[in-house]
């Protein structure tokens, strides 16, 4: 029984039982395919208990669409191959599309590839095709009722548990965070934000709604309040993102607050900290805790000071939103915190997005889309024309699984995967040759079954390794060729597998080239580039004196590059990460890094920008300001544009120059206008609504200036030399 | 006319064989070319990596193992 103490044991045997009893089941009710049942259980094996059956759930509903999917194709175009190529391949890009932008990808990925499987498996006949489908649904379904039989029975690892422990780190990494900025905020304020702290964040983030969605499967207590638990992610996501805010606008020396504003700040930091704490006490020893009030120090609005530069006041204002954002987040969490452990129930409107959603497609993933629609029309077209090849419809039907699963990770070298693929291939077919025939009935067949997948299970047991341990055994199943009619034993079967994977790797590792690059350096220099643009598309819409620039239309692109410039700062850093370390060393990355972390900040100033713009503004404000701004954005267009070439030969010293005289001469007139000019009457709206808008201005171009300076550290070069 | 490899009882396909020898042999080319920077001279690397897997087979395929 001391082996059964390992979770390592208890999950080699989960997966190792379940399949083993899957085959004897299929095999016994005389179903021809028994490994599909082996490969959902492979595929579907996961660290948790939840998290396997959130899985299988997901493959299920995915095989029940494509079911339905695979007989309309099979049942109109078994006749026109043509066609029936378009409407599958435009499927799987739509498929591989949904693949990127949502949390149940593996819906999507088995709504994709099981419609080719199933209509090249079934040869296109409408009779054969229906057994086939309804063998692969039972199959499935046996696979996981197996796997979720036994995991219920001896794993010891449950979802609630990693999920709520994730729940809490989160907590502590925010509390942290929020201590770091106290802390250098007492020093200095020129410093990058804790590197991994923030990914640390960022990753628990993305996490959370998937844990949450396995646990609600896993746990009643989870389940009862799914409601409120989801209210709760939703605000500690919300608070994330306010904190990354409120931390990057420190970045820049320049960015620091007026000395006034310290004290209040310093206090709600100390307040918001010990929040967190608090959130955490309550959801883990249900202490019945008051919910706090709103900061007195952010509850009332100061007047508006016509006597201070109006890019200080406004500087201070759009803190203090942000901190504002802060508290009601904090205080949301507790409250949430409380109904979910039955303390006191709270209800809420769903608080709205911080980026609402647009109908208008990711430009990231959809080249990922197109690339996998390339790669599976070459497949093929390689299926179609090349009449010599070993199983040909293996090498379609593998084209939509491998160009798909590459295509969620482009920076994976297909290529890598062939060893591992060929060594669980041979060992399958080594077992199939030498073993299988001196095997005598399931006795034998069960045993070898169980050593074998046991071993692939135990010595693959670590998460991370996860997706090669599904490839292994799946493969290992497939080249075992056990069938239940007429059991023959050869390799040839074997080799030609081999055969058209390598092929199949060849193809996908070209078209992962041509005609869209998708090699880091690459990938990091288009990344920049599309930034540029859409900060140059925001910038050029911030005009007020086109009623273009108003329409549904024109708000709807606003929001997409809206988000292109909230994403493609954390999208940079993951492939800066996948950079070959032999040529760009640490202190090459490093400097990227920075760059990275330089567009995030210049992403939260041009949001500050865009909000406002929504804002009804005083007229005659615009009308004194409108040359100046004009210039100012033109100006800004400039350095966008160095920024999308690389140029290295900005002049930076100059170009912080001009900022200051064209700060100070803004200064100059906006005093004289409402320190008894033409403006003096304007009302305190329309003065704050000014001064945020001008200090947003300069707040963007503080962060261009710095994006610029980055710029000029990194190695262009050697990111555009050409490599394999 | 078709013929095969004989590994003791099992018959392996020459292209098998030969694909696998191709594609080990590229995979040493490309890394020595990425190794001395020999790669930049490329426009399109991904097309050179399919050419030289073609030259390597063809190459075996006639002077070692007969396709």
């Amino acid at each position: 029984m001391s082996l059964l103490a390992s979770d390592r044991v208890r999950l080699a045997l989960i997966v190792s039982l379940s399949i083993t009893t899957s085959f004897a089941i299929s095999m016994s009710m005389g179903w021809t395919k028994p490994y599909w049942a082996g490969m959902a259980i492979a595929m579907c094996s996961l660290a948790t208990r939840g998290e396997s059956v959130f899985k299988g759930i997901q493959r299920l509903a995915g095989t029940a669409v494509a079911v339905v999917i695979a007989l309309i194709l099979i049942s109109t175009l078994s006749q026109d191959r043509w066609s029936y190529a378009l409407v599958v391949s435009l499927w799987l890009a739509f498929c591989s599309y949904r693949m990127q932008a949502s949390s149940t990808y593996y819906f999507w990925y088995c709504s994709g590839f099981i419609v080719v499987l199933l209509t090249m498996m079934s040869g296109f006949e409408s009779q054969r095709s229906f057994y086939v489908v309804i063998e692969r649904a039972q199959e499935t379904v046996l696979g996981l009722l197996c796997y979720i039989a036994y995991s219920t029975a001896l794993s010891r690892q449950e979802a609630t548990h990693a999920f709520r422990a994730k729940v809490q780190s989160q907590l502590a990494l925010l509390a942290g965070r929020i201590e770091a900025m106290r802390s250098t905020e007492q020093a200095m304020r020129d410093r990058a934000p804790d590197r991994d702290s923030r990914r640390a964040i960022n990753n628990i983030t993305l996490e959370l709604p998937t844990l949450h969605a396995s646990a609600v499967l896993e746990s009643f207590d989870i389940r009862e309040r799914a409601g409120a638990w989801s209210q709760f992610l939703a605000e500690l996501s919300r608070l994330a993102l306010m904190l990354d805010r409120l931390d990057l606008s420190f970045l820049a020396l320049r960015s620091q607050p007026d000395p006034a504003d310290q004290k209040p700040l310093d206090t709600a930091l100390d307040i918001f900290a010990d929040r967190c704490r608090t959130i955490d006490r309550i959801l883990t020893d249900k202490v019945a805790l008051p919910i706090p009030e709103q900061l007195t120090i952010l509850a009332t609005e100061a007047p508006a000071d016509t006597r201070l530069s109006p890019f200080v006041a406004g500087e201070a204002r759009l803190r203090r939103e942000t901190l504002r954002a802060i508290d009601h987040a904090t205080r949301e969490l507790h409250a949430w915190a409380l109904d979910i452990s039955d303390i006191r129930r709270h209800s809420q409107a769903v608080a709205p997005l911080y980026l609402p959603e647009t109908f208008w497609p990711n430009p990231e993933f959809m080249l990922r889309s197109v690339t996998q629609f390339i790669t599976f029309w070459a497949a093929f077209l390689m299926f179609i024309y090349v009449p010599a090849l070993p199983d040909g419809p293996i090498v379609a039907m593998l084209g939509a699984v491998f160009s798909m699963n590459v295509m969620r990770q482009p920076w994976m070298k297909p290529l890598v995967m062939l060893v591992p693929i060929v060594i669980a291939i041979l060992f399958g077919g080594l077992t199939h040759i030498l073993i299988m025939p001196a095997l005598d009935g399931f006795a034998g067949l069960g045993t070898m079954l169980f050593s074998c997948t046991f071993l692939i299970a135990y010595f693959l047991h670590t998460p991370q390794l996860q997706p090669l341990r599904g490839i292994g055994i799946s493969q290992f199943l497939m080249a075992l060729q056990i069938s239940n009619q007429n059991q023959a034993y050869s390799a040839t079967y074997v080799f030609n597998m081999i055969v058209a994977i390598a092929m199949l790797l060849l193809l996908i590792q070209f078209f992962k080239m041509v005609p869209i690059s998708w090699r880091p350096e690459a990938v990091v220099q288009r990344l920049i580039r599309r930034y540029a643009d859409s900060l140059d598309a925001l910038l050029h819409g911030l005009r007020r004196d086109d009623a273009r620039f108003d329409s549904w239309f024109a708000r709807q692109r606003r929001l997409a590059h809206m988000r292109q410039l909230a994403t493609l700062p954390g999208e940079l850093a993951n492939w800066i990460d996948k950079l070959d370390t032999t040529v760009f060393p640490e202190a090459e990355k490093v400097r990227l890094h920075q760059l990275a972390e330089q567009l995030a900040v210049l992403s939260h100033r041009m949001f500050d920008l865009v909000w406002l713009r929504d804002h009804k503004a005083d007229g005659r404000f615009l009308a004194l300001l409108a040359p100046e701004v004009a210039k100012w954005r033109a100006g800004l267009g400039g350095l966008i544009a160095a920024l999308r070439s690389q140029d290295t030969a900005i002049d930076i010293d100059d170009l912080n120059r001009r900022l200051t005289q064209r700060v100070a001469s803004l200064d100059s007139l906006v005093a004289g206008a409402v320190n008894g000019g033409p403006l003096a009457d304007a009302t305190p709206h329309s003065v704050v609504l000014m001064q945020e808008v001008l200090s947003a201005y300069r707040g963007v171009s503080l962060a261009l200036i710095d994006t610029a300076a980055r710029t000029r550290n990194a190695n262009w070069p050697l990111l555009a030399e050409t490599r394999f | 006319m078709p013929h095969e490899l004989a590994l003791g009882e099992v018959f392996v396909p020459p292209f098998l064989v030969v694909g696998t020898l191709a594609l080990v042999l590229t995979f040493l080319t490309v890394t020595l070319l990425n190794r001395y920077r020999l790669s930049r001279y490329f426009v399109a690397p991904s097309l050179v990596f399919v050419a030289i897997v073609a030259i390597y087979t063809i190459l075996i395929g006639t002077f070692f193992i007969r396709i």
